[in-house]
């Protein structure tokens, strides 16, 4: 008995031990197929429950310009989304977005009614619809945010700045050129949540390691504007198909505006024809006409075959070259090179030419960076053309000392003009200044490049003083004189070759101005181009009122002080402004009367005087002066009555009266 | 079963009922009397442990309700910072020369100057 019990007792341990063997075998087995086996699956679900991802969308670098206005950035906006398989009343579902959207509701219902697992209903929309339609709580109806850009200044540089597409992705000009600066990272950020759904911790994350950058251009908005404007009205009041107009410094060579006409607003760039999405100044080759003589007396003078008082017989308007004969547009007879020039005589130029020679005309040409991409940060540049001496016929070789048989962009010209008037050094053109990091530290800073030196300091002198008579009375640009203000430039006139008869035209033209001011010591270079004007194609009538407008407005907003001995010349006053008999010139000062002439030497009294009329008497004057407070004068230093031989500042005060 | 006289001695003797052979050690040391000062250092070293282990639990709380904050601070940041985008784009909007060009004409009146009436400053 005693034996049996022991083995019961035996047995029973056996029994339960091995059945908690097996217990603890299949927790083992479980164990290894949920710690092992199922592992990353498991997790994953896990995962889901405690975190959640929310992707947030690129963001791209804003475009600013050379004084820090925004031209283009980036704001989030939301965007409504479908899963189709997911909507379950396709119909009321329709009707209820087209009816918050404004949109018509057969194309939602189409897209609703698609196969694809996610479709688009409609993007970038405004914030309060998209919240509308999220209190709706239509099911497989989403909202997402999506990254949108803003041009707020609308057409202003729109064709230098471009555009960027609906997926944040340059399609066009800087934006397509540095798109991959521009592109910011994706951030993703993980946060973890308790059960009932709350976020309480949160990680950063970066998706891709795209860095944002940050664009400064040379661009100046409000010069832009006003070039916008000016030439917008220039290409209305003359019919014309096209314009474009570029403004440089001339001694830096930054680009301080790049217009083109036709505009267009690239918040809505789809609306437009992509023809008009080109940017013309650099991608639109023409022949310059007569603008090019501006070089060529450049290097005739450079290499001493002439000086501006060699003359020219100018053969009374018609000159017989092999079979073809070149006209003047006036009957010139024998014309010093200085006259040539301000008087645009083909003949003339076709004259000093010769002595200068084909092949050196062209080296100048090469010189002056005609024919070669001028290497500014631009999308689709183009090189012009001229032709090589080698593969110059006769007439080639004669027209082309009036602009002729070869082509040119309007940068290319507004540079070669830049390197006259800064002395002779041919500048690389540039319109990004800087190119900034997320926080805006600098990260690369573009700095001017000195090209070559093209002609000497004295014969651009020479030149200058040359082309100030371009718009002079008697030259072809007197529209483009801006009173006040020595300028200096050359008009050209161009006949287009028509594309059918594949001869000049004698309707169409490229009516264009190149110049810059001060004439001394320039601020800016502006060229003009207009193509096809209807009516009168000359290029001074045509593109001088531009450079005037915008050159008078430009040299007031750079704060530039008139050129007072230009002011009083006969030459600038306007009847207009004479016409009342006591104002004269462009500063309006009153006209020195005879007795303003016999008090010349005695310091004036300025008391009980406005600002206004202090500053503009004591501007005719040639006086300079401190202001200090306002409303009328009431003291002023040296006092009047003493002599003015030794004066050269004089001290206002002012005080509101009392 | 009689106590041992001495407390090393083993004794070894076997189940009256089971006949299994079991031991019955025991150690009997000297009764050790438990000072003040030992009960002092317990409490402490008990008040410390309780101490710290409250200390963590509070300090995991804290962690977890600063986690919150965060959240929603963070939250309340992206917020703004998209608001304050938008604000910089109606801003570049107002401040357009297009924009401010036509409000200047048509709200305050003002022209073009005339060139004669520009005067600039030595």
């Amino acid at each position: 008995m005693k034996i049996k019990e022991k083995k019961w007792i035996r047995f029973r341990i056996f029994f339960v031990s091995f059945f908690l063997m097996c217990g603890f075998a299949a927790i083992v087995a479980r164990a290894y197929q949920l710690q092992v086996l199922e592992k990353d699956q498991l997790r994953a679900i896990a995962k889901a429950g405690y975190t959640g991802t929310i992707k947030l969308p690129p963001k791209r670098g804003t475009i600013y310009d050379r004084k820090g206005h925004e031209l283009a950035l980036s704001v989030e906006v939301a965007s409504v989304y479908a899963h189709p398989k997911k909507v379950k009343e396709k119909i009321k579902t329709a009707k209820k977005l087209s009816k918050i959207l404004g949109e018509k509701r057969y194309p939602i219902l189409k897209r609703l009614s698609s196969k694809r697992s996610f479709v688009w209903i409609k993007r970038k929309v405004e914030p309060a619809k998209a919240e509308k339609i999220k209190k709706l709580g239509l099911p497989g109806v989403g909202i997402t945010k999506e990254s949108r850009r803003y041009y707020p200044c609308r057409e202003i540089a729109a064709h230098v700045i471009g555009f960027a597409g609906a997926d944040n992705q340059g399609l066009e000009g800087l934006e397509k050129k540095y798109d991959t600066l521009l592109r910011g990272p994706t951030y993703e950020f993980v946060q973890m949540q308790d059960a009932l759904g709350r976020p309480f911790f949160v990680k950063w994350r970066l998706s891709n390691h795209d860095q944002l950058h940050q664009l400064v251009l040379t661009i100046d908005k409000d010069i832009q504007y006003k070039a916008q404007q000016a030439l917008k009205a220039a290409v209305i009041k003359f019919r014309a198909k096209a314009g474009n107009c570029v403004v440089m410094d001339p001694y830096t060579g930054e680009i301080l505006a790049m217009a083109v006409i036709p505009e267009f607003n690239p918040n809505i760039f789809t609306k437009y024809s992509p023809a008009i999405w080109r940017n013309r100044a650099v991608t639109d080759c023409f022949e310059p006409g007569s603008t090019i003589k501006a070089f060529l007396v450049a290097a005739c003078l450079q290499e001493k075959v002439v000086t501006p008082y060699s003359t020219f017989n100018c053969e009374h308007g018609k000159y017989r070259i092999l079979d073809k004969v070149v006209h003047d547009t006036h009957k010139y007879g024998v014309l010093t090179v200085s006259d040539i020039v301000a008087y645009s005589s083909n003949i003339g130029a076709i004259k000093m030419g010769r002595l200068l020679g084909y092949g050196r005309f062209y080296q100048y040409l090469k010189k002056f960076g005609f024919g070669h991409k001028t290497g500014v940060n631009l999308l689709g540049e183009r090189n012009g053309f001229i032709r090589p001496p080698e593969k110059a016929k006769p007439i080639d070789q004669a027209v082309i000392f009036f602009g002729q048989g070869m082509t040119t962009t309007t940068i290319q010209l507004a540079r070669a003009m830049a390197a006259i008037a800064n002395g002779g050094y041919l500048m690389r053109p540039y319109i990004i200044k800087k190119i900034l990091d997320k926080s805006g530290r600098t990260v690369k800073m573009f700095r001017p490049v000195r090209v070559r030196k093209v002609i000497s300091g004295e014969t651009s002198a020479q030149v200058v003083t040359i082309l100030q008579r371009v718009v002079e009375k008697k030259g072809t640009g007197p529209q483009a004189a801006i009173a006040g203000y020595r300028v200096a430039g050359k008009t050209g006139t161009a006949q287009k070759v028509d594309p059918v008869t594949r001869k000049y035209s004698n309707k169409k033209y490229m009516a264009s101005f190149v110049g810059f001011a001060p004439a001394r010591h320039p601020r800016f270079v502006i060229a003009v181009v207009i193509d096809e004007p209807k009516g009168i194609p000359y290029g001074g009538v045509v593109a001088g009122p531009v450079f005037r407008e915008l050159g008078l407005w430009t040299l007031n907003y750079l704060r530039v002080n008139p050129e007072v001995r230009v002011a009083e010349s006969e030459a600038f006053c306007k009847p207009s402004i004479s016409s009342n008999g006591t104002r004269c010139g462009i500063s309006g000062k009153p006209s020195l009367a005879p007795e303003a002439f016999a008090k010349a030497g005695v310091v004036p009294d300025f008391r009980g005087l406005s600002m206004r009329d202090v500053l503009t008497k004591a501007n005719s004057m040639g006086l300079k002066v401190i202001v200090q407070g306002t409303g009328f004068a009431y003291k002023q230093k040296p006092a009047p009555g003493g002599s003015l031989a030794k004066v050269k500042v004089l001290k206002v005060q002012f005080r509101p009266p009392t | 079963m009689t106590r041992p006289e001495r407390v090393t001695v083993l004794v070894r003797t076997r189940n009256v009922g089971t006949g299994i052979r079991i031991s019955n050690t025991r150690k009997k040391g000297r009764r050790s009397k438990v000072t003040g000062k030992q009960v002092l250092l317990i409490l402490v070293l008990v008040t410390l442990l309780m101490g710290s282990g409250i200390g963590f639990v509070w300090s995991n709380f804290e962690t977890t309700q600063i986690g919150y904050d965060i959240t929603q601070l963070k939250k309340e940041e992206l917020r703004l910072r998209e608001l304050n985008n938008k604000l910089r784009v109606e801003l570049a909007f107002l401040k357009s020369p297009e924009n401010l060009e036509a409000r200047a004409i048509k709200k305050l009146g003002l022209r073009q100057p005339k060139p004669e009436q520009i005067i600039i400053l030595p």
